[in-house]
Protein backbone atom coordinates (compact mmCIF):
# COMPACT_ATOMS: atom_id res chain seq x y z
CA UNK A 1 0.00 0.00 0.00
CA UNK A 2 1.16 3.48 -0.73
CA UNK A 3 1.80 5.63 2.34
CA UNK A 4 -0.06 8.61 0.94
CA UNK A 5 -3.78 8.31 1.55
CA UNK A 6 -4.58 11.05 -0.96
CA UNK A 7 -3.52 8.89 -3.87
CA UNK A 8 -5.96 6.07 -3.19
CA UNK A 9 -7.98 5.44 -6.34
CA UNK A 10 -11.62 4.44 -6.53
CA UNK A 11 -13.04 2.64 -9.53
CA UNK A 12 -16.46 3.62 -10.84
CA UNK A 13 -18.42 1.72 -13.48
CA UNK A 14 -21.04 3.47 -15.61
CA UNK A 15 -24.33 1.92 -16.76
CA UNK A 16 -22.76 1.12 -20.15
CA UNK A 17 -19.86 -0.72 -18.52
CA UNK A 18 -17.07 1.82 -18.84
CA UNK A 19 -14.74 2.14 -15.84
CA UNK A 20 -13.29 5.36 -14.45
CA UNK A 21 -10.50 5.72 -11.90
CA UNK A 22 -10.86 8.70 -9.60
CA UNK A 23 -8.94 9.75 -6.50
CA UNK A 24 -10.82 8.97 -3.32
CA UNK A 25 -10.50 12.57 -2.05
CA UNK A 26 -12.21 13.79 -5.24
CA UNK A 27 -14.98 11.24 -5.28
CA UNK A 28 -15.93 11.88 -1.65
CA UNK A 29 -17.90 14.91 -2.87
CA UNK A 30 -20.56 12.38 -3.74
CA UNK A 31 -22.40 11.58 -0.52
CA UNK A 32 -23.69 8.38 -2.10
CA UNK A 33 -20.20 7.07 -2.88
CA UNK A 34 -18.86 8.35 0.44
CA UNK A 35 -21.47 6.24 2.17
CA UNK A 36 -20.43 3.18 0.14
CA UNK A 37 -16.77 3.74 1.03
CA UNK A 38 -17.67 4.22 4.71
CA UNK A 39 -19.65 0.98 4.59
CA UNK A 40 -16.62 -0.73 3.06
CA UNK A 41 -18.42 -1.50 -0.18
CA UNK A 42 -15.81 0.11 -2.41
CA UNK A 43 -13.18 -2.59 -2.67
CA UNK A 44 -14.24 -3.56 -6.17
CA UNK A 45 -15.49 -1.21 -8.88
CA UNK A 46 -18.56 0.73 -7.75
CA UNK A 47 -21.42 0.13 -10.19
CA UNK A 48 -23.48 3.21 -11.06
CA UNK A 49 -26.40 1.71 -12.99
CA UNK A 50 -28.17 5.08 -13.29
CA UNK A 51 -25.31 7.02 -14.87
CA UNK A 52 -24.05 6.69 -18.45
CA UNK A 53 -20.36 7.00 -19.27
CA UNK A 54 -20.95 10.31 -21.04
CA UNK A 55 -22.66 11.80 -18.00
CA UNK A 56 -20.19 10.25 -15.56
CA UNK A 57 -17.24 11.76 -17.45
CA UNK A 58 -18.87 15.16 -17.12
CA UNK A 59 -19.56 14.66 -13.40
CA UNK A 60 -15.93 13.64 -12.84
CA UNK A 61 -14.74 16.74 -14.69
CA UNK A 62 -16.86 18.79 -12.27
CA UNK A 63 -15.77 17.15 -9.01
CA UNK A 64 -12.11 17.19 -10.07
CA UNK A 65 -12.27 20.92 -10.65
CA UNK A 66 -14.07 21.46 -7.35
CA UNK A 67 -11.49 19.40 -5.44
CA UNK A 68 -8.63 21.76 -6.29
CA UNK A 69 -7.40 23.51 -3.17
CA UNK A 70 -5.94 27.03 -3.26
CA UNK A 71 -2.55 27.35 -1.57
CA UNK A 72 -3.03 30.67 0.20
CA UNK A 73 -5.46 33.54 0.60
CA UNK A 74 -4.44 35.41 -2.55
CA UNK A 75 -4.83 32.21 -4.45
CA UNK A 76 -8.22 31.67 -2.87
CA UNK A 77 -9.76 34.74 -4.50
CA UNK A 78 -8.40 33.85 -7.91
CA UNK A 79 -9.56 30.27 -7.47
CA UNK A 80 -13.08 31.38 -6.49
CA UNK A 81 -13.36 33.53 -9.60
CA UNK A 82 -11.97 30.73 -11.71
CA UNK A 83 -14.47 28.26 -10.24
CA UNK A 84 -17.37 30.61 -10.97
CA UNK A 85 -16.28 30.84 -14.60
CA UNK A 86 -15.90 27.08 -14.77
CA UNK A 87 -19.41 26.53 -13.37
CA UNK A 88 -20.95 28.99 -15.83
CA UNK A 89 -19.26 27.24 -18.75
CA UNK A 90 -19.97 23.78 -17.36
CA UNK A 91 -23.76 24.11 -17.65
CA UNK A 92 -23.59 25.49 -21.20
CA UNK A 93 -24.06 22.01 -22.65
CA UNK A 94 -24.66 21.39 -26.35
CA UNK A 95 -27.64 19.19 -25.78
CA UNK A 96 -30.42 19.98 -23.38
CA UNK A 97 -30.69 16.25 -22.61
CA UNK A 98 -27.21 16.36 -21.04
CA UNK A 99 -28.36 19.00 -18.56
CA UNK A 100 -31.24 16.77 -17.43
CA UNK A 101 -28.91 13.75 -17.25
CA UNK A 102 -26.64 15.82 -15.01
CA UNK A 103 -29.56 16.84 -12.77
CA UNK A 104 -30.47 13.17 -12.31
CA UNK A 105 -26.86 12.06 -11.82
CA UNK A 106 -26.16 14.83 -9.28
CA UNK A 107 -29.29 13.77 -7.43
CA UNK A 108 -28.42 10.08 -7.51
CA UNK A 109 -24.80 10.64 -6.52
CA UNK A 110 -25.92 13.24 -3.99
CA UNK A 111 -23.52 16.04 -4.91
CA UNK A 112 -25.32 19.06 -3.53
CA UNK A 113 -23.39 21.83 -5.28
CA UNK A 114 -23.77 20.14 -8.68
CA UNK A 115 -27.47 19.58 -8.12
CA UNK A 116 -27.93 23.24 -7.21
CA UNK A 117 -25.88 24.35 -10.20
CA UNK A 118 -27.77 22.25 -12.74
CA UNK A 119 -31.23 22.93 -11.28
CA UNK A 120 -30.41 26.64 -11.30
CA UNK A 121 -29.46 26.33 -14.97
CA UNK A 122 -32.78 24.67 -15.83
CA UNK A 123 -34.61 27.29 -13.74
CA UNK A 124 -32.83 30.11 -15.56
CA UNK A 125 -34.04 28.76 -18.88
CA UNK A 126 -37.65 28.73 -17.63
CA UNK A 127 -37.77 31.92 -15.61
CA UNK A 128 -38.71 34.61 -18.06
CA UNK A 129 -40.78 32.54 -20.45
CA UNK A 130 -44.55 32.48 -20.81
CA UNK A 131 -46.47 29.24 -20.26
CA UNK A 132 -46.65 28.72 -24.04
CA UNK A 133 -42.93 29.33 -24.46
CA UNK A 134 -42.05 26.83 -21.71
CA UNK A 135 -44.27 24.20 -23.36
CA UNK A 136 -42.58 24.76 -26.68
CA UNK A 137 -39.04 24.78 -25.31
CA UNK A 138 -39.42 21.54 -23.36
CA UNK A 139 -41.96 19.73 -25.58
CA UNK A 140 -44.59 19.73 -22.87
CA UNK A 141 -47.87 18.34 -24.23
CA UNK A 142 -50.75 20.55 -23.20
CA UNK A 143 -53.37 17.95 -22.30
CA UNK A 144 -55.88 20.48 -20.95
CA UNK A 145 -59.01 21.29 -22.91
CA UNK A 146 -59.27 25.05 -23.50
CA UNK A 147 -61.98 25.17 -20.81
CA UNK A 148 -59.80 23.31 -18.32
CA UNK A 149 -56.84 25.55 -19.01
CA UNK A 150 -58.97 28.65 -18.53
CA UNK A 151 -60.19 27.21 -15.25
CA UNK A 152 -56.65 26.54 -13.97
CA UNK A 153 -55.56 30.03 -14.88
CA UNK A 154 -58.57 31.52 -13.14
CA UNK A 155 -57.94 29.36 -10.08
CA UNK A 156 -54.47 30.80 -9.69
CA UNK A 157 -55.23 34.38 -10.68
CA UNK A 158 -54.89 35.45 -7.02
CA UNK A 159 -51.15 34.99 -7.29
CA UNK A 160 -50.74 37.56 -10.04
CA UNK A 161 -52.77 40.55 -8.81
CA UNK B 1 -36.17 10.12 -43.35
CA UNK B 2 -33.48 7.65 -42.35
CA UNK B 3 -33.32 5.90 -39.02
CA UNK B 4 -30.85 8.31 -37.44
CA UNK B 5 -32.98 11.31 -38.23
CA UNK B 6 -36.05 9.63 -36.80
CA UNK B 7 -34.16 8.80 -33.66
CA UNK B 8 -32.93 12.36 -33.39
CA UNK B 9 -36.43 13.71 -33.87
CA UNK B 10 -37.81 11.40 -31.23
CA UNK B 11 -35.01 12.41 -28.94
CA UNK B 12 -35.87 16.04 -29.46
CA UNK B 13 -39.48 15.43 -28.63
CA UNK B 14 -39.02 13.85 -25.23
CA UNK B 15 -40.42 16.02 -22.47
CA UNK B 16 -37.47 15.65 -20.11
CA UNK B 17 -38.65 18.33 -17.74
CA UNK B 18 -42.06 16.78 -16.96
CA UNK B 19 -40.42 13.34 -16.74
CA UNK B 20 -38.34 14.35 -13.76
CA UNK B 21 -39.55 13.10 -10.38
CA UNK B 22 -41.48 15.61 -8.28
CA UNK B 23 -38.64 16.26 -5.85
CA UNK B 24 -36.34 17.38 -8.68
CA UNK B 25 -39.05 19.57 -10.19
CA UNK B 26 -39.53 21.14 -6.75
CA UNK B 27 -35.80 21.79 -6.58
CA UNK B 28 -35.88 23.52 -9.97
CA UNK B 29 -38.98 25.51 -9.05
CA UNK B 30 -37.24 26.68 -5.88
CA UNK B 31 -34.92 28.67 -8.15
CA UNK B 32 -37.61 30.33 -10.29
CA UNK B 33 -39.49 32.12 -7.51
CA UNK B 34 -42.81 31.13 -6.04
CA UNK B 35 -45.00 33.19 -8.39
CA UNK B 36 -43.46 31.57 -11.44
CA UNK B 37 -43.80 28.17 -9.73
CA UNK B 38 -47.54 28.75 -9.34
CA UNK B 39 -47.75 29.85 -12.97
CA UNK B 40 -46.42 26.45 -14.12
CA UNK B 41 -49.71 24.86 -13.02
CA UNK B 42 -51.14 25.91 -16.41
CA UNK B 43 -48.53 23.91 -18.38
CA UNK B 44 -50.30 20.54 -18.33
CA UNK B 45 -52.17 18.22 -15.98
CA UNK B 46 -48.81 16.87 -14.77
CA UNK B 47 -47.99 20.36 -13.50
CA UNK B 48 -51.35 21.41 -12.16
CA UNK B 49 -50.71 20.68 -8.47
CA UNK B 50 -46.92 20.30 -8.35
CA UNK B 51 -46.38 23.67 -6.69
CA UNK B 52 -48.78 22.81 -3.86
CA UNK B 53 -46.32 20.27 -2.50
CA UNK B 54 -43.20 22.47 -2.78
CA UNK B 55 -41.12 22.08 0.38
CA UNK B 56 -39.18 25.29 -0.27
CA UNK B 57 -41.06 28.56 0.20
CA UNK B 58 -39.43 31.93 -0.47
CA UNK B 59 -41.47 35.07 0.17
CA UNK B 60 -39.53 38.18 -0.80
CA UNK B 61 -41.01 41.65 -0.47
CA UNK B 62 -39.26 42.73 -3.71
CA UNK B 63 -41.67 40.52 -5.67
CA UNK B 64 -44.68 42.49 -4.50
CA UNK B 65 -45.86 46.02 -5.18
CA UNK B 66 -46.75 46.67 -1.55
CA UNK B 67 -45.93 44.88 1.72
CA UNK B 68 -49.61 44.06 2.51
CA UNK B 69 -49.77 42.22 -0.84
CA UNK B 70 -46.98 39.98 0.43
CA UNK B 71 -48.85 39.04 3.58
CA UNK B 72 -52.06 38.33 1.62
CA UNK B 73 -50.03 36.20 -0.75
CA UNK B 74 -48.44 34.20 2.07
CA UNK B 75 -51.85 33.55 3.61
CA UNK B 76 -53.17 32.33 0.25
CA UNK B 77 -50.19 30.05 -0.37
CA UNK B 78 -50.49 28.45 3.05
CA UNK B 79 -54.22 27.84 2.65
CA UNK B 80 -53.86 26.36 -0.85
CA UNK B 81 -50.75 24.34 -0.16
CA UNK B 82 -51.02 20.58 0.33
CA UNK B 83 -51.32 20.40 4.08
CA UNK B 84 -49.88 16.90 4.30
CA UNK B 85 -46.49 17.83 2.84
CA UNK B 86 -43.73 18.93 5.18
CA UNK B 87 -41.95 22.25 4.73
CA UNK B 88 -38.18 22.08 4.36
CA UNK B 89 -37.31 25.75 4.25
CA UNK B 90 -38.92 29.17 4.42
CA UNK B 91 -37.27 32.43 3.48
CA UNK B 92 -39.19 35.55 4.39
CA UNK B 93 -37.99 39.05 3.66
CA UNK B 94 -40.39 41.77 4.63
CA UNK B 95 -40.60 45.45 5.11
CA UNK B 96 -42.79 47.79 7.08
CA UNK B 97 -45.47 46.85 9.50
CA UNK B 98 -46.85 43.37 9.80
CA UNK B 99 -49.30 42.24 12.38
CA UNK B 100 -48.05 39.83 15.00
CA UNK B 101 -50.94 37.65 13.91
CA UNK B 102 -49.35 37.25 10.48
CA UNK B 103 -45.95 36.30 11.84
CA UNK B 104 -47.59 33.93 14.28
CA UNK B 105 -49.60 32.24 11.54
CA UNK B 106 -46.53 31.70 9.39
CA UNK B 107 -44.37 30.39 12.23
CA UNK B 108 -47.13 28.07 13.44
CA UNK B 109 -47.51 26.66 9.97
CA UNK B 110 -43.76 26.22 9.59
CA UNK B 111 -43.25 24.50 12.93
CA UNK B 112 -46.28 22.24 12.59
CA UNK B 113 -44.90 21.12 9.19
CA UNK B 114 -41.50 20.15 10.59
CA UNK B 115 -39.51 22.96 9.03
CA UNK B 116 -35.69 22.53 8.97
CA UNK B 117 -34.44 25.90 7.76
CA UNK B 118 -35.90 29.30 8.56
CA UNK B 119 -34.50 32.55 7.29
CA UNK B 120 -36.19 35.84 8.19
CA UNK B 121 -35.04 39.33 7.24
CA UNK B 122 -36.86 42.40 8.46
CA UNK B 123 -36.24 45.52 6.44
CA UNK B 124 -36.68 47.70 9.39
CA UNK B 125 -38.52 50.98 9.41
CA UNK B 126 -39.70 51.60 12.91
CA UNK B 127 -39.78 49.88 16.22
CA UNK B 128 -41.80 46.72 16.23
CA UNK B 129 -41.59 43.88 18.67
CA UNK B 130 -42.01 40.50 17.12
CA UNK B 131 -42.93 37.51 19.19
CA UNK B 132 -39.64 35.68 18.97
CA UNK B 133 -40.63 33.57 21.92
CA UNK B 134 -42.82 31.79 19.36
CA UNK B 135 -39.71 30.31 17.79
CA UNK B 136 -39.87 26.90 19.32
CA UNK B 137 -39.38 23.84 17.17
CA UNK B 138 -38.28 20.23 17.47
CA UNK B 139 -37.29 20.04 13.79
CA UNK B 140 -35.44 23.28 12.99
CA UNK B 141 -31.73 22.85 12.18
CA UNK B 142 -30.90 26.26 10.72
CA UNK B 143 -32.18 29.65 11.86
CA UNK B 144 -31.21 33.06 10.54
CA UNK B 145 -32.78 36.27 11.79
CA UNK B 146 -31.63 39.59 10.56
CA UNK B 147 -32.83 43.13 10.64
CA UNK B 148 -31.72 45.80 8.20
CA UNK B 149 -32.26 49.40 9.07
CA UNK B 150 -33.98 51.22 6.29
CA UNK B 151 -33.78 54.65 7.80
CA UNK B 152 -34.88 55.34 11.34
CA UNK B 153 -33.55 53.48 14.31
CA UNK B 154 -36.28 52.81 16.76
CA UNK B 155 -37.03 50.30 19.39
CA UNK B 156 -35.71 46.93 18.37
CA UNK B 157 -37.09 43.53 18.90
CA UNK B 158 -35.29 41.20 21.11
CA UNK B 159 -34.99 38.26 23.35
CA UNK B 160 -35.88 38.95 26.89
CA UNK B 161 -34.06 37.30 29.72
CA UNK B 162 -36.91 34.93 30.26
CA UNK B 163 -36.81 33.67 26.68
CA UNK B 164 -34.67 30.72 25.84
CA UNK B 165 -34.55 29.48 22.29
CA UNK B 166 -36.12 26.05 22.48
CA UNK B 167 -34.53 24.49 19.42
CA UNK B 168 -32.98 21.15 20.37
CA UNK B 169 -31.95 20.12 16.83
CA UNK B 170 -30.57 23.48 15.74
CA UNK B 171 -27.02 23.21 14.36
CA UNK B 172 -26.59 26.63 12.79
CA UNK B 173 -27.75 30.00 14.13
CA UNK B 174 -27.20 33.42 12.56
CA UNK B 175 -28.43 36.54 14.35
CA UNK B 176 -27.89 40.05 13.02
CA UNK B 177 -28.93 43.27 14.76
CA UNK B 178 -30.87 41.47 17.42
CA UNK B 179 -31.18 42.85 20.93
CA UNK B 180 -30.76 40.54 23.85
CA UNK B 181 -32.40 42.29 26.72
CA UNK B 182 -33.42 41.77 30.25
CA UNK B 183 -36.84 42.87 31.50
CA UNK B 184 -35.66 44.01 34.88
CA UNK B 185 -32.34 45.65 35.60
CA UNK B 186 -30.88 42.77 37.51
CA UNK B 187 -27.30 41.89 36.64
CA UNK B 188 -27.89 38.38 35.41
CA UNK B 189 -26.19 35.88 33.22
CA UNK B 190 -28.65 34.63 30.70
CA UNK B 191 -28.74 31.33 28.86
CA UNK B 192 -30.55 32.27 25.68
CA UNK B 193 -28.83 29.39 23.87
CA UNK B 194 -28.88 26.90 26.70
CA UNK B 195 -31.49 24.69 25.06
CA UNK B 196 -29.80 24.62 21.66
CA UNK B 197 -27.66 21.68 22.69
CA UNK B 198 -26.71 20.65 19.15
CA UNK B 199 -25.56 24.06 17.97
CA UNK B 200 -22.31 23.88 15.98
CA UNK B 201 -22.19 27.19 14.13
CA UNK B 202 -23.06 30.44 15.86
CA UNK B 203 -22.82 33.91 14.32
CA UNK B 204 -23.77 37.05 16.20
CA UNK B 205 -23.42 40.20 14.16
CA UNK B 206 -24.17 43.72 15.34
CA UNK B 207 -26.18 42.37 18.23
CA UNK B 208 -26.76 44.37 21.36
CA UNK B 209 -26.77 43.05 24.87
CA UNK B 210 -28.62 45.14 27.41
CA UNK B 211 -29.72 44.72 30.96
CA UNK B 212 -27.31 41.96 31.85
CA UNK B 213 -23.59 41.69 31.88
CA UNK B 214 -22.88 38.25 30.48
CA UNK B 215 -24.05 36.51 27.39
CA UNK B 216 -23.78 32.88 28.24
CA UNK B 217 -22.56 30.71 25.39
CA UNK B 218 -22.38 27.30 26.91
CA UNK B 219 -22.63 24.93 23.99
CA UNK B 220 -20.79 21.61 24.15
CA UNK B 221 -20.74 20.97 20.38
CA UNK B 222 -19.96 24.48 19.16
CA UNK B 223 -17.20 24.36 16.54
CA UNK B 224 -17.57 27.63 14.71
CA UNK B 225 -18.11 30.99 16.40
CA UNK B 226 -18.29 34.43 14.82
CA UNK B 227 -18.77 37.52 16.95
CA UNK B 228 -18.81 40.66 14.89
CA UNK B 229 -19.52 43.99 16.49
CA UNK B 230 -21.51 42.37 19.21
CA UNK B 231 -22.20 45.75 20.70
CA UNK B 232 -21.68 47.51 17.39
CA UNK B 233 -22.57 51.14 17.08
CA UNK B 234 -24.79 50.68 20.05
CA UNK B 235 -22.34 51.74 22.66
CA UNK B 236 -23.75 50.88 26.01
CA UNK B 237 -22.44 47.39 26.42
CA UNK B 238 -19.24 45.68 27.33
CA UNK B 239 -18.28 42.56 25.55
CA UNK B 240 -18.39 39.83 28.04
CA UNK B 241 -19.10 36.24 27.36
CA UNK B 242 -19.00 33.23 29.52
CA UNK B 243 -18.11 29.97 27.90
CA UNK B 244 -18.09 26.50 29.22
CA UNK B 245 -14.73 25.95 30.91
CA UNK B 246 -13.28 23.53 28.38
CA UNK B 247 -14.01 23.99 24.76
CA UNK B 248 -12.89 20.83 23.09
CA UNK B 249 -15.06 21.29 20.06
CA UNK B 250 -14.52 24.98 19.29
CA UNK B 251 -12.22 25.07 16.25
CA UNK B 252 -12.91 28.21 14.33
CA UNK B 253 -13.40 31.66 15.81
CA UNK B 254 -13.82 34.99 14.11
CA UNK B 255 -13.87 38.15 16.19
CA UNK B 256 -14.53 41.67 15.08
CA UNK B 257 -14.33 44.23 17.84
CA UNK B 258 -13.97 47.98 17.72
CA UNK B 259 -11.47 48.77 20.40
CA UNK B 260 -12.84 51.96 21.86
CA UNK B 261 -15.57 50.02 23.57
CA UNK B 262 -13.86 47.03 25.09
CA UNK B 263 -11.22 46.94 27.77
CA UNK B 264 -7.94 45.14 27.06
CA UNK B 265 -8.47 43.12 30.18
CA UNK B 266 -11.76 41.73 28.89
CA UNK B 267 -10.21 40.90 25.55
CA UNK B 268 -7.46 38.92 27.25
CA UNK B 269 -10.05 37.10 29.36
CA UNK B 270 -11.96 36.23 26.23
CA UNK B 271 -8.80 34.87 24.54
CA UNK B 272 -8.12 32.70 27.55
CA UNK B 273 -11.44 31.02 27.03
CA UNK B 274 -10.57 30.20 23.45
CA UNK B 275 -7.44 28.19 24.18
CA UNK B 276 -8.16 25.27 21.89
CA UNK B 277 -9.08 27.22 18.81
CA UNK B 278 -7.37 26.16 15.58
CA UNK B 279 -8.45 28.84 13.14
CA UNK B 280 -8.61 32.39 14.44
CA UNK B 281 -9.58 35.54 12.57
CA UNK B 282 -9.29 38.97 14.18
CA UNK B 283 -9.83 42.48 12.94
CA UNK B 284 -6.79 44.73 12.80
CA UNK B 285 -8.24 47.05 15.41
CA UNK B 286 -7.82 44.31 18.00
CA UNK B 287 -4.09 44.38 17.23
CA UNK B 288 -3.94 48.14 17.71
CA UNK B 289 -5.69 47.69 20.88
CA UNK B 290 -3.40 44.94 22.19
CA UNK B 291 -0.39 47.01 21.12
CA UNK B 292 -1.53 49.80 23.38
CA UNK B 293 -1.68 47.44 26.34
CA UNK B 294 1.76 45.84 26.08
CA UNK B 295 2.24 45.77 29.88
CA UNK B 296 -0.88 43.68 30.25
CA UNK B 297 -0.11 41.08 27.61
CA UNK B 298 3.59 40.76 28.35
CA UNK B 299 2.62 39.40 31.76
CA UNK B 300 0.29 36.85 30.20
CA UNK B 301 1.13 33.48 28.73
CA UNK B 302 0.17 33.05 25.11
CA UNK B 303 -3.39 31.73 25.24
CA UNK B 304 -3.45 29.62 22.08
CA UNK B 305 -1.74 26.25 21.96
CA UNK B 306 -3.41 24.68 18.94
CA UNK B 307 -3.54 27.43 16.34
CA UNK B 308 -3.19 26.34 12.74
CA UNK B 309 -3.89 29.73 11.27
CA UNK B 310 -4.23 33.33 12.37
CA UNK B 311 -5.77 35.78 9.96
CA UNK B 312 -5.89 39.54 10.49
CA UNK B 313 -7.95 41.92 8.38
CA UNK B 314 -8.96 45.59 8.70
CA UNK B 315 -12.48 46.96 9.05
CA UNK B 316 -13.38 48.80 5.88
CA UNK B 317 -14.83 51.93 7.49
CA UNK B 318 -11.68 52.51 9.49
CA UNK B 319 -9.28 51.79 6.65
CA UNK B 320 -9.84 55.17 5.09
CA UNK B 321 -8.97 57.13 8.20
CA UNK B 322 -6.15 55.10 9.71
CA UNK B 323 -2.74 53.91 8.68
CA UNK B 324 -1.58 50.37 8.62
CA UNK B 325 -0.63 48.68 11.82
CA UNK B 326 2.63 46.85 12.29
CA UNK B 327 2.34 43.94 14.60
CA UNK B 328 4.81 44.45 17.44
CA UNK B 329 6.91 41.50 18.53
CA UNK B 330 5.18 41.55 21.93
CA UNK B 331 1.77 41.13 20.33
CA UNK B 332 3.05 38.52 17.94
CA UNK B 333 4.58 36.55 20.80
CA UNK B 334 1.44 36.83 22.81
CA UNK B 335 -0.72 35.45 20.01
CA UNK B 336 1.57 32.91 18.40
CA UNK B 337 4.26 31.83 20.87
CA UNK B 338 2.60 28.55 21.77
CA UNK B 339 1.58 27.70 18.21
CA UNK B 340 4.85 27.89 16.25
CA UNK B 341 3.51 26.07 13.21
CA UNK B 342 0.51 28.34 12.66
CA UNK B 343 0.30 30.19 9.38
CA UNK B 344 -0.11 33.91 9.79
CA UNK B 345 -1.73 36.20 7.22
CA UNK B 346 -2.58 39.87 7.41
CA UNK B 347 -4.53 42.01 4.95
CA UNK B 348 -3.24 45.59 4.95
CA UNK B 349 -5.54 48.59 5.01
CA UNK B 350 -4.00 49.83 1.79
CA UNK B 351 -5.00 46.67 -0.04
CA UNK B 352 -8.42 46.93 1.42
CA UNK B 353 -9.14 50.47 0.27
CA UNK B 354 -7.64 50.14 -3.19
Amino acid sequence: MSSSSSSKMIELRSSDGETFHVEETVVLQSETIKQMIDDDCANAAIPLPNVTSMTLAKVIEYIKKHAEKPKDDDDKKVAEEDLKKFDAEFVKVDQESMLFDLVRAANYLNIKSLLDLTCQAVADSIKDLSVEEVRKKFNIQNDFTPEEEAKVRKENAWAFD
Amino acid sequence: MDYKQVEKRMNDEIDRLSNLPDDLIHKILSFVGIKCAIETSALSSRWRFIWTSMPYLDFLVEDFSTPPKLSQFVTQVLSRRNNLVEVFSIKLRFRGYFSQEFVKQLLNYAFSHNIRQLDITWLYEKGIDYPLSLICSRSLTHLSLRKKYVYRIGKGYGFTSTSTLKLPLLTSLYLEDIIFCCDDDSDKCVGIFSECVNLKILTLKGCKVTGFSHLNICLPLLSNLTLADVHGKLNSVNLSLSFAPFYYSLEKVELCVTHSIVSAHKMVCLFQQLQRVKYLTLNMEILEFLSSSVELISNQPSPFANLKSLHIYPIKDLSEVRNDVKMSSEVKNYLLENSPSATFTMVSREVFTS
